[in-house]
């Protein structure tokens, strides 16, 4: 172990503010995962990644630098990773969802900035995070506007490409975005030193729609009555999907999607029956983020699926790989990566149509939309997403949270309610 | 000593941020014990006290079930059960006001509760986010820098003119109120924004959900105040209703959950 | 309620004692070693064991010369409503 504290070293880390962080993860992941009866024994693979988050995984991206790779670090769901894979570089996510970076974000940023930016520059401005250190490049995209200017924040202190994601979803929208994914592959060229082909491209697109599958495969175990996994779980893989190699992710989420389909044979089900079945809906919850699913599954209820970036947005619809040419190929890609529901959409009816399909899938007693605190976009969002699901007689409830302890109290009172609610009706 | 009904009693404590409250109610769900005292510096010692006393008058001849809710619910050591104060308050508001189809509107200490209660139970609520502009934390904010209990505020307010702060803020607001001090404004016209503030942020907040076809009712500590009632009225174009027990009602609520956990 | 957290130099070495205990059918989880326990030690895994496995486990270490750094019994460690996130 001694290794890691080297490797941190070479990497410019700050390593007295890093053991701070190292000294409250332990007690958040027994807290939030090990007082859980009845895990899925698949799930070591995933307590192992998280115990040593900071360790094997940034020393296996060293390693693959040293051999000539590239890593591009990226913040949103709508940077293809398809391409950079495709010219042998490696994608690892970049978003920040500890409340410990937000003050450095906060020296920079107003204060009235969402969490998650103020702690993914914070991360990078503070030199705590492996991950912010290792990446090559960074690949920012237009999707709100703190993203936006924080990216030129982080442009000062490494090299960083905007991808301009289009805001609207007409069909010259998805062609300005397979222009901008051309774009993007020329740069990842630059930055590779390796060309783009059609071979690779479809091995490329092969590799993450496998990954995808896989992922879904947990996530459909999560629709049965008998409920095979915890959110709290099912949350922390794909949190951790965003860092992993794509194909050993895919290889581990089957893995665990065996068990799961098991355990719904053998009636194993991780929560009495009866217990209310919650759909999260909202801004991302970057790792590691935990507190609403545990506050929630503390509280007589269990989440069995997250319409979020990280969930279903991440996972949902394939690439059609059949094309025979780059440009259709990045057709293909725009048309997948264009079916992605965020709230910087105007409008977005399609988020309101997945929320309402997911929660009849998985079969929501109720639905709860969280956002992060100053996320106006998503914020907004709520009126039509509860008039909808009014609508549909599905209960709501509308949430706002920060990466702050301070309101746990308050969220426990919120959503203890909401369960009593669900339990009397 | 009087004769006492014979079986179980619920006792339903509400610890808020600012006061406990408490109401014992008899196997016909009649109140045979009330209190109300400050919540001080830790909920679970005021609950202990409020259980000593509780016993000096019943003894162990009566068979008590506890149910605590308020924020300080999970301080009440010896608790049957917590049941949130959303709950409690609606089903105390049921019992209070007699009727099932009702729209709960509690000022609390530290936090503001719209309720939509449909057929007796909770359909919808709603309750203010982290900043305490329209609760009661404001109001003691507010007479406090004027020198004045809240009851007083909200009883000079009644007697000022049209005067504007914001709603948006507490600490905002209290810089107004300064700003307006120092401009000599009259102390009932300041009272008067104040309570106009709380009223405006509550009305807005209402906005966010659809109330229910019953009557609104005020529950809380401010239910005391007839010119806050009045204004609640004007704000709401309706009939609000309060009762003498209105801010027992998460009491009334979590004894009526005690007695049922009985059956 | 004292659980016992087995540390490592390496996770290799953790990983190694993960399987052969799992394979005596003797209960343990992966966990990061909590602060409390790890001492010099920078952040990594530990194998959590409850108390009514330990002896088994200490069996499986002894019988299988599994390499460890020590093993180190800590007061209930684990709240599920203590609201202290990371």
């Amino acid at each position: 172990m001694a290794d890691y504290v080297k490797m941190w070293e070479n990497l410019g880390m700050d390593l007295e503010s890093h053991d701070l962080l190292c000294q409250v993860l332990p007690t958040a992941v027994g807290d939030v995962f090990m007082t859980q009866e009845n895990r899925p024994k698949a799930m070591d693979f995933w307590d192992l990644v998280i115990s040593e988050v900071h360790g094997i995984r940034p020393a296996e991206l060293i390693e693959e630098q040293k051999k000539g790779r590239k890593v591009f670090g990226t913040f949103c769901v709508f940077v293809p990773d398809e391409v950079i894979i495709a010219a042998d570089g490696i994608v690892t996510g970049l978003c920040g969802g500890s409340q410990f970076w937000v003050p450095g974000g906060e020296e920079v940023l107003p204060k009235n900035t969402c969490p998650l930016i103020k702690a993914s520059v914070g991360a990078r401005l503070g030199r705590t995070c492996p991950f912010f250190r290792i990446a090559d490049v960074y690949v920012g995209e237009t999707t709100c506007d703190g993203k936006k200017k924080a990216y030129e924040i982080l442009g000062q202190d490494v090299p960083m490409y905007i991808m301009d994601v289009p805001q609207m979803k007409r069909p010259k929208d998805l062609v300005k975005w397979k222009e901008e994914i051309a774009d993007f592959a020329a740069k990842v060229e630059e930055i590779t030193g390796n060309t783009l082909s059609v071979e690779k491209l479809k091995d490329a697109i092969r590799i993450v729609n496998e990954k995808r599958k896989a992922m879904k495969r947990v996530y459909d175990a999560r629709k049965s009555e008998i409920l095979p996994i915890s959110g709290r779980d099912a949350l922390l893989m794909t949190q951790i999907s965003f860092f992993d190699d794509p194909e050993r992710c895919a290889k581990m989420c089957n893995r665990l999607a065996d068990e799961l389909e098991q355990r719904i044979r053998d009636g194993v089900s991780v929560v009495p029956a009866g217990t209310r079945r919650i759909l999260l809906t909202g801004t991302p919850l970057a790792v590691p983020n935990w507190k609403l699913h545990n506050i929630i599954e503390t509280s007589g209820a269990v989440v069995v699926c997250e319409e979020m970036c990280t969930g279903t947005r991440y996972f949902e619809n394939l690439v059609d790989g059949s094309a025979e040419t780059l440009d259709e190929l990045y057709m293909a890609l725009s048309e997948r990566y264009m079916k992605n529901n965020c709230a910087c959409f105007t409008p977005n009816p399609g988020r309101i149509e997945d929320i309402i399909r997911l929660a009849k899938e998985y079969k929501a007693d109720g639905v709860i939309d969280c956002s992060l605190k100053f996320c106006g976009l998503y914020d907004i969002e709520k009126r039509s997403v509860a008039e909808a699901l009014k609508a549909e007689g599905i209960p709501v409830l509308s949430l706002e949270t920060d990466y702050e302890d301070s309101d746990a109290g308050q969220l426990r009172t919120r959503i203890e309610a909401f369960v009593e609610m669900l339990n009397e009706s | 000593m009087r004769t006492r009904k014979i079986g179980h009693y619920g006792v339903g404590i509400d610890i808020g941020s600012t006061c406990a409250k408490t109401v014992m109610i008899d196997p016909d769900g009649k109140a045979v014990w009330r209190d109300l005292r400050p919540t001080g510096w830790s909920s679970v010692e005021t609950a202990r006290a409020i259980s000593s006393d509780l016993s000096k008058g019943f003894g162990e001849e009566v068979e008590k079930h506890y149910v605590a809710t308020g924020y300080g619910r999970v301080s009440v050591p010896f608790a049957d059960k917590c049941i949130t104060e959303i709950s409690c308050h609606a089903k105390g508001a049921v019992l209070l006001f007699g009727e099932k189809n009702l729209n709960v509107i509690d000022i609390g200490g530290q936090d503001t509760k719209l309720i939509v209660v449909t057929e007796g139970v909770v359909s919808e609520f709603l309750m203010n986010d982290k900043c305490s502009a329209g609760t009661g934390r404001f109001l003691e904010v507010m007479a406090n820098t004027l020198s004045m209990t809240p009851a007083q505020l909200c009883t000079l307010a009644g007697t000022g003119k049209e005067t504007q702060i914001s709603s948006l803020c507490t600490v905002f607001a209290e810089s107004e109120v300064i700003n307006l001090i120092g401009r000599g404004t009259a102390r009932e016209d300041i009272a008067w924004a104040v309570v106009d503030s709380i009223v405006r942020k509550v009305r807005t907040q209402a906005g966010k959900l659809r109330l229910g076809k019953g009557p609104l009712c005020l529950t809380g500590g401010l239910c005391d105040f007839p010119y806050v009632r009045e204004k609640l009225q004007a704000a709401f174009g309706r009939e609000v209703l309060t009762s003498p027990d209105a801010r027992f009602a998460g009491a009334f609520g979590a004894a009526q959950y005690a007695l049922e956990l009985t059956r | 309620m004292i659980r016992y957290y087995i540390l490592f130099d390496n996770y290799e070495q953790g990983l190694a004692l993960h399987d052969l205990l799992d394979a005596a059918g003797v209960n343990n989880r992966i966990t990061p070693a909590p602060a409390a326990a790890r001492g010099s030690l920078c952040c990594g895994m530990s194998l959590l064991v409850e108390p009514d496995q330990i002896e088994r486990a200490r069996a499986v270490i002894e019988e299988e010369k599994a390499v460890y750094h020590k093993i180190v019994p800590l007061e209930n460690q684990l709240r599920s409503k203590r609201d202290v996130y990371c």
